[in-house]
């Protein structure tokens, strides 16, 4: 479980969370404090005050693989194989094992062509599954989405989401203002002003919210 | 009033767009896969770049405003005072329609791009434009910004307005759809006769009409409405 | 010129030739005639008119001041055909093999990786530069009115983005160097270009006129 204990961080003040393996995703409004989590999370941000462990780890020791909000605009990298493989280049990996994880990485993407382009002449649904493959490739325990299906459309988001969902990664967590997605997840915690006000299922989040414009509207719908 | 695209063809190293229709009165979404070239278009309607072939015509269109993606690029004003009077706007409804009263002293840069989105969008829609393009308005907005925002968009009853997105669920009220797929950008028709062949369409209209209740627009109104047919 | 090796050696070497007077600028110009002028395009002309038009600038200025305008507007001017080529000729991820190959995964590897992420973010920047001034023209500002706002904007943006490129190297888990097997491609007119631009600068740098007294 990933555990978080008396967290401060600026305006972000969470007593105690604990978020169990499957898709979490955290909702509510801008401004309310999900990117400054999740940059916790990540162990990208230190908690003034608190701990976050993710099985009993501090995050910075821990594999983690993050795609932010415009996954196209942050690659490093010119060439599509050198953006997938740094991390794995940037944790001294052997060379040797490098390529080969590479290319069944892409694989998996479904982008093996794409190796030795380069990466400005990518589409933008291209580029996010680079980006995507970057998170992956380093066999993160914690896979972090910071609202990147705001920028994608239906076909590439649910291609990101079915990836996922069959990758080995024990937590995804993200945060998205799609509300069907956020109904798809296993657990989701809603956040205002800096803090978790629910936290559960779908189902008991989602019934705290009726009549917001964060209840899912395919629900709406179904009643 | 109408913008009037002929053979036009836009191209971008090995990446091309074919474009041809008219764009009338109303509110037009246009939507697409990402990469699909929507922005590239924008700006080609906007006049900002020129098409490699073909010609558009701007007809009785006077006054023309494109907003795009990011609302940093617009940003004239170093206060977020400042900035309401770029736009000829007196600074507090503006604050106090885009919540950020009390904050008209603070760099336009200091804001978050969810709050800068908010300022720039109440900014320009009180602009009687006779031809406004929308480069993705619904991106860093949280869903009740984006409610807020059809709103303003659904009421608007002046000249064209074109919204570039690839937003899945939460829409203004739409009077016809465009889509651009395979390199070519396609007119639907009249909302709601053009639904049925939108390939963009969320599942849940999707679903809806398959169950035999199209929805007289693409509105969450019209949405809920035509799921509580029976 | 495929090798990246051969071909910045060559470029170093044509350059300085170049720069160095009226000859070597000759047997350079020559070299890019024998090796690259069948591969220049539009694109290559248009990308060194304004840099070529500065030059000229400069050259005609020195020229009028009693000064040997004239040369230095041709050596620059090669320097800049020479430069143009090396550019068209660039792959993705070259300065990364190259930089490592040179000086180890450490140094080699972190230069390498600042050169790619100098690149992408160049490529990022003159996009951005493009919307912010269309941006600012739709709001009535043009010409030199918008240079301010337009510098704040890119700078804002610019820093937005590196902020965020930290936080995409830390969780990657950069912390200095990397692992990487340099690769170099070999192109059939690699090793004959190289000999060629060596024999450039040779023949301008070697006292040629003592030569000739020696072998009288």
């Amino acid at each position: 479980m990933i555990l978080i204990r008396d967290l401060r961080y600026g305006r972000l003040s969470i007593d105690s969370l604990g978020i169990t393996p499957g898709v979490t995703s955290i909702i509510g409004a801008n401004g309310s404090g999900k990117t400054s989590l999740l940059k916790i999370l990540a162990g990208i941000a230190s908690p003034d005050t608190g701990t976050v462990l993710i099985d009993g780890i501090p995050p910075r020791e821990c594999e983690i693989g993050w795609l932010g909000e415009f996954p196209d605009r942050n690659l490093l990298f010119s060439r599509v194989i050198d953006e997938i493989a740094s991390p794995l280049r940037f944790r001294r990996t052997p060379a040797a094992l490098i390529r080969q994880r590479v290319l069944d990485c892409m694989d998996m993407l479904g982008i093996s062509a794409l190796a030795e382009r380069k990466v400005q002449e990518l589409s933008g649904g291209e580029k996010v599954m680079v980006a995507l493959g970057a998170a992956l490739i380093g066999g993160p325990g914690l896979l972090i989405l910071d609202e990147c299906d705001s920028h994608l459309d239906i076909g590439r988001s649910a291609e990101v989401e079915r990836i996922t969902r069959a990758s080995a990664v024990r937590y995804v967590v993200q945060s998205t203002q799609q509300m069907d997605t956020a109904a798809r997840s296993d657990r989701l915690a809603f956040m205002e002003n800096g803090r978790i006000t629910h936290a559960g299922t779908p189902e008991e989040v989602f019934a705290a919210l009726a009549g917001t414009p964060f209840y899912p509207l395919s629900w709406k719908c179904r009643q | 009033m109408k913008l009037v695209l002929e053979a036009v063809r836009l191209e971008l190293g090995s990446w091309s767009l074919s474009a041809e229709g008219s764009f009338l009165s109303g509110v037009h979404l246009v939507s697409g896969d990402v990469g699909s070239g929507k922005s590239t278009l924008a700006m080609a309607l906007a006049g900002m770049t020129h098409p490699a072939a073909g010609k558009i015509t701007r007809d009785g269109i006077g006054s023309l405003m494109l907003s795009f993606q990011f609302p940093e690029y617009h940003v004239t004003g170093f206060t977020v005072d400042e900035e309401c009077r770029s736009w000829s706007l007196d600074p507090e409804p503006v604050l106090r329609k885009s919540r950020l009263n009390g904050r008209g002293g603070i760099s336009s840069f200091a804001l978050s791009r969810g709050e800068l989105k908010r300022l720039h969008l109440a900014c320009l829609l009180p602009g009687s434009y006779d031809l406004l393009i929308l480069d993705e308005p619904f991106s860093s907005l949280d869903a009740g910004e984006k409610e807020r925002f059809c709103g303003e968009i659904s009421s608007r009853n002046h000249g064209i307005t074109i919204i570039f997105t690839h937003e899945q669920a939460i829409f203004p009220k739409t009077d016809f759809l465009w889509e651009i797929s395979s390199g070519i950008l396609r007119f639907r028709g009249k909302v709601p006769h053009s639904l049925p062949c939108w390939e963009h369409a969320p599942q849940m209209i999707k679903n809806l009409i398959a169950s035999g209740r199209c929805p007289q627009n693409i509105t969450k109104e019209d949405i809920l409405e035509a799921a509580c047919r029976t | 010129m495929q090798d990246v090796r051969l071909r910045i050696a060559s470029a170093a070497i044509l350059s300085a030739a170049a720069f160095s007077g009226p000859w070597g600028a000759a047997g350079a110009f020559v070299w890019w005639i024998v090796f690259c002028s069948t591969r220049v395009t539009g694109s290559t002309l248009r990308r060194i008119a304004l840099p070529f038009a500065l030059v000229s600038v400069f050259g005609a200025v020195i020229w009028v001041t009693g000064g040997q305008g004239l040369t230095y507007i041709a050596r620059m001017g090669v320097i800049l055909l020479v430069a143009s080529w090396a550019y068209d000729e660039y792959r993705p991820g070259e300065f990364l093999d190259l930089s490592v190959w040179l000086l180890g995964d450490r140094i080699g590897f972190d230069l390498g990786l600042v050169a790619e992420m100098g690149m992408q973010s160049l490529e990022l920047l003159i996009a951005d530069f493009s919307r912010i001034r269309m941006a600012l023209t739709l709001k009535g500002k043009t010409g030199v009115r918008t240079l301010v706002p337009a510098g704040f904007i890119l700078i804002h943006v610019t820093l937005g983005r590196a902020g965020e490129t930290g936080s995409t190297l830390a969780v990657r888990g950069y912390q200095g160097g990397g692992t990487l097997k340099p690769g170099f491609r070999a192109g059939r007119f690699d090793v004959p270009g190289f000999v060629a631009a060596f024999l450039v600068g040779i023949f301008a740098f070697a006292p040629v006129s003592e030569f000739f007294i020696l072998y009288r």
